[in-house]
């Protein structure tokens, strides 16, 4: 009796009906329907993402060229780093600037042979550390020559400007009293930047 | 006829017993409208919104084409751009290596050229002093210079202050050049005329 009335009653709102029924499947499609903030999301990355590639793209220009040439560059430097544990090498560059300056040079004496900054001092003392042949390192030598001002000034010269990569980290000059009063006795010590090399 | 007689002149066939309750049509018309109202509403809001989805699919579709389209180019100018990193770090390294020192013919030189003539030298020392520990940005040196000048105390002072002035313009110097001290000016041992002194250049390479 009362779904008879039920019916009755609608039967007389077909529109309002027909309505409701519209509101529920709205309703049901929304929730349904996919996550449209995970694809707002989505779309937002991907407006990131293609910004980024193109500010790339943009950046890049001439890359592929300036990097060649920082290669080539790279190897003319990569061959100016001596073996640091190859004292050989390192004493006939100190021979032949002594050969071609003129002093005669007291036996060049090796320091210590110590990493550039760029390794960690803890990592370095650890004894499981290895280095790399590439890794940079500094060999210290001690020098001390004689002879005239120029000619020690040629020496110098040679060394500083050299084939390989010196500093010199401090000098004492004076009156070399042996020789003539033209001659002059120099301490120096030199830090030569190279690579550990694969000698060990 | 009267006018009060055309009054009546149509006559009423409604059959009231079978017209509809004019509140329950009012009801009826009311309740479909606002419910209709609200379902076309929200029906319109759906289409909205769908077409937005569909336009924002489109603009993803779009995207990852692009995106993908780019990608194998976008990685391999990663790839260079480390590539360059790496290389200008190492390049980096030793030029920070070569410029932490100084070029020792060039002060000789520079300290040669501008010594005033009364000044003679007899030694000639460079030193690092930086403190490592400090975390300095710079590296510190001090050149010092013993040497002799035929002069009076006045005169001595004046030579080496003159030299210190000449010394900050140097064009070498001068970009590193930080003081100039007069550690020592004594009067030398049996000379009347002759002062010894030692003169300490800092010099800062950043």
């Amino acid at each position: 009796m009362a779904s008879e009335d039920a019916v009755d009653t609608l039967s007389k709102y077909p529109y309002a009906v027909a309505g409701v029924a519209i509101i529920i499947a709205v309703i049901f499609l929304w929730f349904t329907a996919e996550d449209s903030m995970q694809k707002d999301n989505r779309l937002m990355d991907l407006e990131q993402a293609v910004r980024i590639v193109e500010h790339n793209e943009r950046s890049s220009e001439g890359l592929d060229r300036d990097l060649k040439n920082l290669e080539k560059f790279h190897e003319s430097i990569v061959e100016r780093l001596v073996e640091v544990d190859n004292a050989t090498e390192i004493l006939a560059f100190f021979l032949r600037a002594e050969e071609e300056s003129g002093v005669k040079m007291k036996d060049p004496k090796e320091d210590d042979i110590t990493p550039l900054k760029t390794i960690d001092e803890e990592d370095y003392d650890d004894e499981d550390f290895e280095l790399s042949p590439d890794d940079r390192m500094i060999a210290q030598y001690q020098l001390t020559i004689g002879g005239t001002f120029p000619q020690v000034l040629t020496f110098v010269d040679k060394i500083y400007n050299g084939p390989y990569f010196v500093n010199v980290s401090s000098f004492e000059m004076g009156r070399e009293t042996k020789f003539s009063p033209k001659h002059v006795q120099m301490a120096l010590k030199v830090n030569i930047l190279g690579r550990r090399g694969d000698s060990e | 006829m009267s006018r009060s007689g055309n009054r009546r002149w149509h006559t009423n066939f409604r059959d009231v017993s079978k017209l509809p309750n004019l509140e329950e049509v009012k009801q009826q018309f009311m309740v479909s409208a606002i419910v209709l109202g609200l379902a076309l509403v929200l029906m319109g809001f759906y289409i909205m919104g769908k077409t937005e989805r569909i336009i924002v699919d489109e603009q993803i579709h779009s995207l990852e084409q692009t995106f993908a389209e780019k990608e194998a180019n976008n990685i391999a100018n990663i790839a260079a751009d480390a590539a360059f990193q790496e290389k200008s770090a190492f390049i980096q390294e030793i030029d920070d290596f070569y410029r932490s020192g100084v070029d020792p013919v060039a002060l000789f030189l520079a300290i040669s050229s501008k010594r005033p003539k009364d000044l003679v030298f007899e030694s000639f020392r460079l030193e690092n002093v930086s403190d490592a520990t400090l975390n300095e940005e710079g590296e510190l040196y001090e050149v010092s210079l013993d040497g002799f000048i035929r002069s009076g105390y006045d005169e001595a002072f004046q030579a080496v202050k003159v030299f210190g002035r000449q010394l900050e313009k140097d064009p070498y110097l001068e970009p590193i050049f930080r003081d100039l001290e007069v550690e020592k000016l004594t009067r030398g041992a049996g000379m009347s005329k002759m002062m010894t002194f030692t003169i300490v250049i800092k010099l800062e390479i950043s």
